[in-house]
């Protein structure tokens, strides 16, 4: 879905973690997505309010504003219409943390570690194909 | 006409005859003892028959008014009837009017007039034998009424359909602390003191009801009865109408009950309940905050165990895919993840577990 309509980058990333980040950042940029990283929540927020993004990646645990207030608070800000694909992405699998995520707003819940085929799977879902083919390796 | 075979004694019923004239006592004698009966004897004066009352009893007495001596006949069956309930006929020449009424006043079982007519003495006698048998029935039954009241524990009040108190049972002086003779005579309301003014209506108006419709009370009504004690006492009131057989209402039977045991234990049970209640809200209150706990715990350690991992399984898939690598490089690299997915694997398990464990425990 890459028109010119469609702002160039898609996801936004939110993760306090620097080597964390590196990675899903540059497994996003392997499967041919941009992407814009945020440290915490609130910078997240600020972000998101300047830019539509069509999917947000969110840690659950950050300083300031953590992954479930983040959620809930651009939910309240949407438009009618308007919808963020919010995916929650954390090492807690617990089932009370995806509950909480779902009670939030949230759309779908990645596990760290991610591995390619389900990441691939999870941008083809909410974004279609990559707008650019510079992705590297077969997944 | 025969004695009646329902009488109580087995034997011929025996008849005295209170007569002052021979001839005519012998010839009621003979009447009797043709239709069955025994003549127990026959005297001519009043203090003859209290001599032979004393130490046997007939079961009739056949008097004339006349008699020898200065008591007649009418004096010495007013000293029957007081003192030993045998029923009296008077068989007499006397027909006017003050007789009979002062003959009447001692409530005899039949008025004969002289001279005998055989048939009518013996339908007389048989009546007044049944009669007095019935009259005797209703005094047992009502020696039993007395004696059942006399026992109840819960107190019996009777009352006329004006609602003015007749009679006491003993239990019911007790708990009013009033004898029968202070409470006679005066409305139930003046002698119930309950203690609010809106018991008093209530009872008041279930009086009303009782008495004017013969209503029946569903469940008794539950107040404070000011009674001997000073306090107030926890006590059933009913209340019931005493119907004559034409349905009018004869007057009100009124029941306490003494419940002051029975609210005290339904409030320790209350009391009881609501500290077993807060016991287990303050159980499962810790029990929830242990869950939590643990939670908290958990989601700490699947954070823990899996960061570490991020890299290695992220990592070593990157590199097994990168043509860049070597083929020996990327082998490497792939078994390094697979090892990595079994660790997380095992964690996972090992968290899922963990959770699964916790009781069921949502307020």
């Amino acid at each position: 879905m890459s028109t010119p309509d469609h702002p160039a980058v898609d996801i936004l990333v939110a993760e306090d973690h620097p080597l964390n980040l590196k990675i899903i950042l540059r497994q996003i940029a392997l499967l041919g997505y941009r992407a814009d990283a945020a440290a915490d929540g609130a910078l997240a927020l600020e972000r998101w309010r300047q830019h539509p993004y069509r999917l947000l990646l969110t840690d659950l645990h950050m300083p300031n504003m953590d992954g479930y207030e983040l959620a809930a608070a651009i939910r309240r800000e949407e438009a009618a219409g308007q919808h963020t694909a919010i995916v929650a992405y954390s090492a807690n699998v617990l089932q009370q943390d995806q509950a909480r995520c779902r009670a939030v707003g949230m759309d779908d819940y990645l596990a760290k570690p991610v591995q390619m085929p389900r990441l691939k799977a999870l941008f083809a879902q909410w974004l279609g194909a990559p707008p650019e083919a510079c992705g590297r390796g077969e997944v | 006409m025969r004695p009646d075979a329902t009488n109580h004694s087995v034997a011929a019923p025996r008849v005295l005859i209170v007569e002052d004239d021979a001839q005519v006592a012998q010839e009621i004698s003979l009447i009797l003892e043709g239709a069955g009966y025994q003549v127990s004897a026959r005297v001519a004066s009043a203090a003859a028959a209290l001599e032979l009352l004393a130490g046997s009893r007939p079961d009739a007495v056949l008097l004339d008014i006349v008699l020898e001596g200065d008591v007649d006949g009418i004096a010495l069956a007013e000293q029957i009837r007081l003192h030993y309930q045998i029923p009296v006929l008077f068989l007499t020449v006397r027909s006017d009017l003050a007789h009979r009424a002062r003959a009447l006043a001692t409530d005899p079982y039949a008025y004969l007039m002289k001279p005998v007519d055989a048939q009518a003495l013996c339908t007389a006698l048989a009546m007044a034998l049944h009669n007095a048998e019935r009259d005797r029935q209703l005094r047992d039954n009502q020696r039993w009424l007395t004696a059942v009241l006399s026992s109840l524990h819960e107190g019996v009040i009777m009352a006329d359909k004006q609602g003015r108190i007749s009679a006491l049972n003993r239990a019911a002086e007790v708990l009013l602390g009033r004898a029968t003779e202070q409470v006679a005579g005066q409305p139930l309301a003046s002698v119930l003191v309950l203690e609010s003014p809106a018991q008093m209506r209530q009872l008041e108006a279930i009086l009303t009801r009782v008495i004017h419709f013969a209503e029946v009370m569903r469940e008794p009504l539950e107040v404070g009865l000011q009674g001997s004690g000073g306090v107030p006492r926890p006590t059933a009131i009913a209340l019931a109408a005493v119907t004559q057989e034409q349905g009018a209402v004869a007057g009100v039977v009124v029941s306490l009950l003494d419940i002051a045991a029975q609210v005290d234990a339904r409030q320790r049970l209350e009391n009881l309940n609501a500290e077993l209640e807060a016991r287990v809200a303050q159980r499962t209150a810790a029990l929830q905050q242990a869950s939590a706990a643990k939670n908290r715990f958990l989601g700490e350690m699947s954070h823990e165990l899996r960061t570490p991992l991020i890299p290695v399984v992220a990592y070593s898939e990157l590199m097994a895919l990168d043509p860049s690598l070597s083929a020996d490089t990327r082998s490497m690299a792939r078994e390094m993840l697979a090892s990595g997915e079994h660790l997380l694997g095992l964690i996972g398990q090992l968290l899922a577990a963990s959770e699964n464990d916790q009781p069921p425990l949502k307020p």
